[in-house]
């Protein structure tokens, strides 16, 4: 039904119902089904935004590829004017959707996609015509730094997470170079503004949970970057990655508890994911075993930058665990126990008991997983009881991986855990229908 | 109307950044490559891995290593200037590398290398690669690394930035080269 019509319906509804046309029941189940006209209309102009940003970054690519073939036919200049016109056009292009449809979303994610990439183009073209050396870092980062301000002009968010991912790019390449990589932090700074001004009206609108989607992952990946002489020389890994997966979920809980789907839960689901892969991982013996093994006191010493932020994941998600002992919420205490446990664990691998901090890890991922079920029968939720079934499945499944068991014996125990599964699932939904 | 006015403001300022940056690197290239002194680089054989990256052919030269002139001395990574001479045969000889911009003659700014106990330092100049056309680099690039003891490239230099003009096999320049290479059409 569109949407004029559905707006007509729903303003007659209140007196359809007044007149005993239509009992109020009745135009409540109209209402659900069809839906929210607002919320309809968000989809419908998200899906004309996706299609503009794929339209553009196709041109953008096809110009890219068209003009890499280094047509020799053409004269330098010529050449040279030509890698600059893809830029020229685009600012162009921006300047009239400032000017006239600064209100269309569809414009100017389009239009600041393909900026973002003519600024590329027009810096590789010009190199590639004068056979410019150059490093690849060099050119990340200009290309980078000039189009960051095309967010912010346009308001458009594709720019700022071209922006935080080839920071992220960058940040890697230049690994050789000492403690270069750490100024992935400024880097992702600067699109932080950028961040509040989408967020603060509404931190649930598509345009800021994409950029902290963006933000969770490239942030993990460059806390990497930024800290690979720690994680090199100490396993340091182990405490960064516990504190900052633990910092993303607690945070995550905080700004996002509202969420209604997934989607709407980036730092829950990518910390609370992280936190489930390292927790797993650490119930191994083999991990542990590196920490006493490979620490090297090297020219770390004098770089206070690279300390600061080698530790400050786990003392954010240490602080936050405090915080949320207040609020007493038991699934926060329970997950957010991870970096401490973590820091035990490296300090107990660091004096040769790497089976204790393996054994440490089994016991906590256990009383994770029983506990999630407790509090999902508790509370009848069965997201976090399945989450906690899956947790304990995967840590069992871990354990078969060590011990010398036989085929009959781990058929047994998975088919134990498949019928646990069907069993929980099938009870709650049975009470849940009962309750309704 | 404020705040529409700061926009256009600001969008003038990126815009003209971009801009910038881009046709600083074009301007300075073309300038150099019009007004620039030709100077002949012997290149040094490259690993066969490394010579060819799709569209370019990867450049080393015979010259990376230079005696040092000056009190200070530089770190890995930072920019020294090389100053340039002619030797008998007409290729292009660093005399000395050195921290301040000299004077008079002709540099090129170069990137410094390891240094070992002796004088000497290691360098490398900033252009390093000659684009092709695509169908056109794969057979140039096997006629770069057969006679590799043969080649050259001939660099514009200008006020210390060099910009390659023309690569050389032999006397032939490596276009020609990738098009006589080619089959001979029925």
């Amino acid at each position: 039904m569109n949407k004029q019509a559905l707006r007509w319906l729903y303003a007659e509804l209140p007196t359809l119902v007044s007149a005993g046309v239509v009992p109020p029941e009745v135009a409540e189940r109209i209402r659900k089904h069809y839906g929210d006209v607002e919320a309809r209309e968000i989809g419908r102009r998200w899906l004309i935004v996706l299609f503009a940003i794929i339209g553009a970054a196709l041109i953008g690519g096809g110009i890219i590829l068209l003009l890499a073939h280094n047509w020799e036919e053409l004269s330098r200049p010529v050449r040279a004017a030509i890698s600059l016109t893809p830029l020229l056009l685009s600012q162009a292009l921006a300047a009239w959707v400032l000017w006239k449809h600064s209100d269309n979303t569809a414009w100017r994610e389009g239009v600041g996609t393909s900026w973002t990439l003519a600024i590329g183009i027009a810096i590789a073209l010009i190199a590639q015509t004068y056979n410019l050396g150059g490093t690849f870092p060099d050119f990340m980062l200009a290309w980078t730094m000039l189009a960051l301000p095309v967010a912010y002009l346009l308001r458009a968010t594709l720019p700022a997470l071209l922006y935080l991912i080839g920071a992220t790019i960058w940040s890697g390449s230049v690994l050789n170079e000492g403690s270069k990589s750490l100024w992935f932090w400024p880097m992702v700074a600067l699109a932080l503004p950028y961040l509040w001004v989408t967020a603060r009206e509404n931190r649930y609108h598509p345009q800021p949970l994409l950029v902290c989607w963006v933000l969770s992952i490239v942030g993990a990946i460059g806390a990497g970057f930024g800290a690979h002489r720690f994680l090199d020389e100490f396993s340091w890994w182990i405490v960064l990655y516990g504190g900052l997966f633990a910092t993303w979920w607690l945070v995550g809980v905080r700004w996002f508890g509202e969420a209604t789907s997934i989607w709407q839960r980036p730092f829950q689901i990518v910390g609370g994911l992280g936190l489930w892969v390292l927790s797993l991982v650490l119930t191994f013996s083999d991990p542990w075993g590196d920490v006493a093994r490979y620490v090297w006191w090297g020219d770390l010493q004098g770089n206070p930058a690279e300390w600061i932020t080698a530790m400050v994941w786990p003392v954010a998600a240490i602080v936050l665990w405090v915080a949320a002992w207040r609020r007493c919420e038991p699934v926060e205490l329970l997950l957010g126990a991870m970096p401490v446990l973590a820091a035990i664990g490296q300090t107990m691998a660091f004096h040769n008991m790497e089976v204790a901090a393996a054994v440490l890890f089994n016991v906590y991922v256990l009383a994770v997983a029983v506990g999630l079920i407790a509090i999902g029968v508790k509370a009848q939720r069965l997201g976090i009881i399945n989450a906690g079934m899956l947790l304990l499945s995967a840590l069992i499944l871990c354990r078969f991986f060590d011990a010398d068991l036989g085929f009959v014996a781990r058929g047994i125990a998975f088919i134990l855990i498949g019928i646990g599964f069907l069993v929980t699932n099938l009870v709650l939904i049975r009470r849940k229908g009962a309750a309704q | 109307m404020k705040s529409s006015r700061i926009v256009l403001s600001l969008f003038v300022v990126v815009a003209l950044a971009q801009l910038a940056v881009a046709t600083n690197q074009l301007w300075r290239s073309e300038w150099t490559l019009r007004m620039g002194k030709r100077y002949k680089f012997r290149t040094a054989p490259v690993d066969p891995y490394d010579a060819f990256r799709g569209r370019y052919v990867a450049l080393a030269f015979e010259e990376h290593e230079a005696p040092w002139k000056g009190e200070s001395r530089m770190r890995y990574g930072d920019t020294a200037f090389a100053v340039l001479r002619e030797d008998a045969e007409g290729f292009a000889r660093v005399s000395y590398l050195t921290a301040m911009r000299p004077d008079n003659g002709d540099y090129l700014r170069v990137k410094v290398g390891y240094s070992g106990k002796s004088n000497l330092v290691s360098y490398t100049f900033l252009f390093d690669r000659f684009y092709m056309e695509e169908r056109k680099a794969p057979k140039a690039e096997q006629a770069y690394r057969e006679n590799s003891r043969n080649t050259y490239a001939l660099v514009r230099v200008r006020n210390g930035i060099g910009v390659i003009e023309d690569l050389f096999v032999g006397d032939k320049p490596i276009r020609e080269f990738a098009v006589s290479a080619r089959p001979p059409s029925p």
